[in-house]
């Protein structure tokens, strides 16, 4: 073999493996980047930066008079409200009661996070005295149920269900039927809704997410599918309001208005937005720390719904 | 180019480029298991 035709050949190969790199590269690894730090990425939010008791903490800051005092409950909850309960905690709980050890809260601490489904797994296994979360799942229920726990449910504060998009799509609304439609496959291209000639990705979640359950609730019984082509095309996905825009809020997506009403506080206070809903503290009915009903008491008054409010949530009273 | 010369340059340029390909395809799969869905539809532009 000529020693010409030699190096066709091996730059041939070389070539053939670099398309294929940036082929897997441009088709795959780039949609995966996350542009959230680490601390985000493995806990859903940055814990740290929304501690109590700490001067540089972004939650609401409040010092109530209405300190709690003795068997102080413990408490735990989703990410997306995390930054309200550690603020409650903030409020009414004496510093020495939370414990952090750079990266995690200490088994001593009063204040918890582990997000919506270790919080339920929590309360139900007497872990955590109070969470704060959406409702729960089917399975989360049924661990309650099977560990003969009956849990209370007390609404504290609403907020909206939404649906994301990138930013760049065209399309800005779509109506509850049109969402379940997209999720159920009856629907699967943008242009359908005036958008691009894209195949539609709808994105789900973990099992056991609050977001997860809230979205099999808004399916109102029809089965979400997973679509084939999807993945070559442009996604949808859901969240909570506030962890779109106040905790993550990333400038390349935008949250979709439903059935024309755009997901803001003012019209998930007036009810026009479709899909708010509460936000629950939970506990197990038969707790005997009598400072859960008067912390949830607390949260309930005009005090703790201002946190709520300040936060970035819907407070009950509107 | 002496054939065993040019064969064994085959070999090594084929097993660095599937070197390569898993590689890409392992370091994709770890930012799969980390990427949050809006990082993911953020991506998606």
């Amino acid at each position: 073999m000529s020693l010409k035709k030699q190096i066709l050949i091996l730059v041939s190969i070389v070539l053939a493996f670099a398309l294929l790199d940036v082929g897997i590269y441009e088709g795959l690894t780039k949609r995966y980047f996350n542009s959230t730090n680490k601390e985000m990425q493995a806990k859903s939010i940055e814990v740290s930066k929304y501690l109590p008791f700490e001067n540089d903490s972004e939650i609401v800051k409040f010092d109530s008079k209405n300190k709690l005092t003795g068997d102080l409950p413990t408490v735990d909850g989703a990410a997306a409200l995390y930054l309200v309960f550690s603020a409650f905690v903030n409020a009414v709980y004496p510093k020495e009661s939370v414990e952090f050890d750079g990266e995690n809260f200490t088994d001593k601490s009063k204040l918890h996070y582990t997000n919506t489904r270790g919080a339920y797994k929590a309360v139900v296994d007497g872990e955590a005295d109070i969470i704060f979360c959406a409702k729960p799942s089917e399975e989360q229920k049924q661990y309650a149920k099977d560990k003969n726990v009956e849990l209370e449910y007390v609404p504290i504060g609403r907020e909206a269900f939404v649906f994301i998009v990138n930013a760049n799509n065209p399309v800005d609304n779509l109506t509850v039927e049109q969402v379940r439609g997209i999720y159920s496959g009856k629907y699967k291209k943008w242009s359908e809704f005036g958008g691009e000639d894209y195949y539609i990705e709808p994105i789900q979640r973990n099992a056991g997410s609050g977001s997860q359950t809230s979205m099999i609730a808004f399916m109102n019984g029809e089965e979400m599918k997973y679509s084939v082509l999807g993945f070559m095309g442009k996604p949808i996905g859901f969240s909570f309001r506030y962890y779109v825009e106040g905790l993550v809020a990333n400038g390349k997506i935008k949250m979709l208005s439903l059935n024309g009403v755009y997901p803001d506080k003012e019209n998930i206070a007036n009810g026009k937005y479709p899909v708010a809903s509460n936000f629950f503290a939970v506990y197990d009915k038969n707790n005997e720390n009598l400072n859960v009903k008067k912390f949830i008491e607390w949260i309930l008054s005009d005090e703790g719904q201002d946190i709520i409010e300040k936060s970035g949530y819907v407070p009950l009273e509107n | 180019m002496k054939n065993k010369t040019f064969y064994i340059l085959i070999a090594v340029v084929c097993v660095l480029g599937v070197l390569s390909v898993v590689g890409l395809m392992a370091y994709t799969v770890y930012l799969h298991d980390n990427c949050s869905i809006i990082s993911y539809i953020a991506n998606r532009g």
